[in-house]
């Protein structure tokens, strides 16, 4: 079998998409077929499916046919969601699904070339996809904390990132003279900004 | 009940310590603050973690250009996939028996092309079904799992290897239904035949 799939591609903020749709009309829009609806999704979404294929050990090969498959059974599937909250649930699940039968088949075909003997084929139990499921928790709130966070003004986004991005995030101080703002509203502009983010999420974190 | 202010839930978050006043207030059930608190440690995290690693940017315009294309094909035919099945029933609503002043047990039998899915409700709210193939050499596929739609997460369950499956809190409502392995998808749309459908 191959090495598990590694890379690992640009970390950190990144570019703001900006301007994003509210997921009801992301979710409309998919449902009455808007081609450009896909792509948005695919912005929003895709490091979420990647994360996903990439935290289940798969050969590079494998971790895309997961990351394709994931969308192409999305379009399959999209007019059974009538939810619109339920949309990025409905890809992490199937992503995990389709993750979780990579990994049996590469593992079945690994033990076939390895010639093991006929009871160690064991086949993935429902332990070891109950675990898989339940993986890539912290990731599906790293997705979705980052995608609301990039619905918020871009004050917001840049104070928020400034202040708690990484293990030695930056100080009031910074932030102030960074984006030269009075240092006495960094604490109520960061409340503010935090209550927003936290507003659009209530949805997907309850 | 005093709840705490955003500003003592942040610093604990902060934290990642919460003060004993505030443990105290979330043992007494405040559901709430406990939200609040949870929903504050969960974004500061993933702050703290950075953006996830983007797809590869090949991955993404390899997707895009055939959920595009796919998009444009079914707008012109909305009948071009040709593992999808939509399943006709044709048997509905058998009552296998009666209790009190309601039925206990419903079933229904739906066939998608070469497979049956014979689905009930049985007594307590479980979902029980089995999936059986009509045609001669057509095996379900080893993984196949009946996935539940409902309006929230979906529900996955593995079928055992004679095609059957149980789901022991079957959402309330209307709510479709696919079994899906490799290469094969059938898909009940809005079943739910609990209370209420």
């Amino acid at each position: 079998m191959d090495e598990p799939y590694a890379d690992d591609p640009k970390e950190g903020p990144g570019a703001t998409p900006g301007g994003l749709r509210s997921l009801r009309e992301l979710h409309s829009a998919l449902r009455n077929g808007e081609p450009e609806a896909w792509d948005e999704c695919l912005a929003r979404f895709g490091s979420l499916v990647h994360g996903i294929a990439r935290n289940a050990g798969l050969d590079r090969d494998s971790a895309e046919d997961v990351f394709q498959d994931t969308w192409v059974s999305l379009h399959g599937q999209v007019g059974l969601l009538r939810h619109p909250a339920a949309l990025p649930g409905w890809i992490s699940t199937t992503a995990k699904r389709l993750a979780w039968r990579a990994a049996t088949r590469d593992r079945r075909r690994t033990e076939r070339e390895n010639r093991v003997a006929r009871e160690q084929q064991a086949q993935v139990s429902l332990k070891e996809e109950t675990d898989l499921l339940g993986a890539s928790v912290g990731l599906e709130d790293r997705v979705a904390v980052w995608e609301a966070l990039d619905r918020l003004s871009e004050r917001c986004r840049d104070l928020l990132v400034l202040l708690h991005l990484g293990q030695e995030s930056g100080t009031y101080e910074q932030a102030s003279k960074q984006l030269a703002m009075p240092l006495g509203s960094v604490g109520p502009t960061r409340q503010r900004c935090l209550e927003k983010l936290a507003r659009e999420l209530e949805s997907r974190f309850e | 009940m005093k709840h705490f202010t955003q500003e003592q839930l942040l610093a604990a978050a902060e934290a990642e310590q919460v003060p004993s006043d505030i443990q105290k207030h979330l043992d007494e059930g405040c559901m709430d603050c406990e939200f609040r608190l949870q929903t504050y440690t969960r974004i500061l995290r993933s702050l703290r973690a950075g953006r996830p690693p983007e797809a590869p940017a090949a991955w993404t315009e390899r997707a895009g250009q055939f959920l595009r294309e796919k998009t444009a094909a079914a707008s012109a035919d909305p009948y071009t996939d040709p593992y999808t099945f939509l399943a006709e029933p044709v048997e509905l609503g058998q009552m296998a028996a009666v209790r009190g002043r309601r039925p206990t047990s419903m079933r229904s039998v739906w066939r998608a092309g070469p497979f049956e899915i014979d689905l009930a409700y049985i007594e307590g709210g479980a979902l029980v079904g089995q999936v059986q193939s009509l045609e001669a050499g057509r095996e379900l596929p080893e993984d196949a799992a009946c996935i539940v739609y409902p309006e929230g997460e979906p529900i996955v369950v593995p079928l055992e290897a004679n095609g059957d499956f149980r789901i022991s809190r079957p959402p309330g409502g209307p709510f479709s239904i696919c079994i899906e392995g490799e290469d094969l998808r059938l898909l009940v749309e809005q079943t739910g035949m609990g209370e209420g459908s």
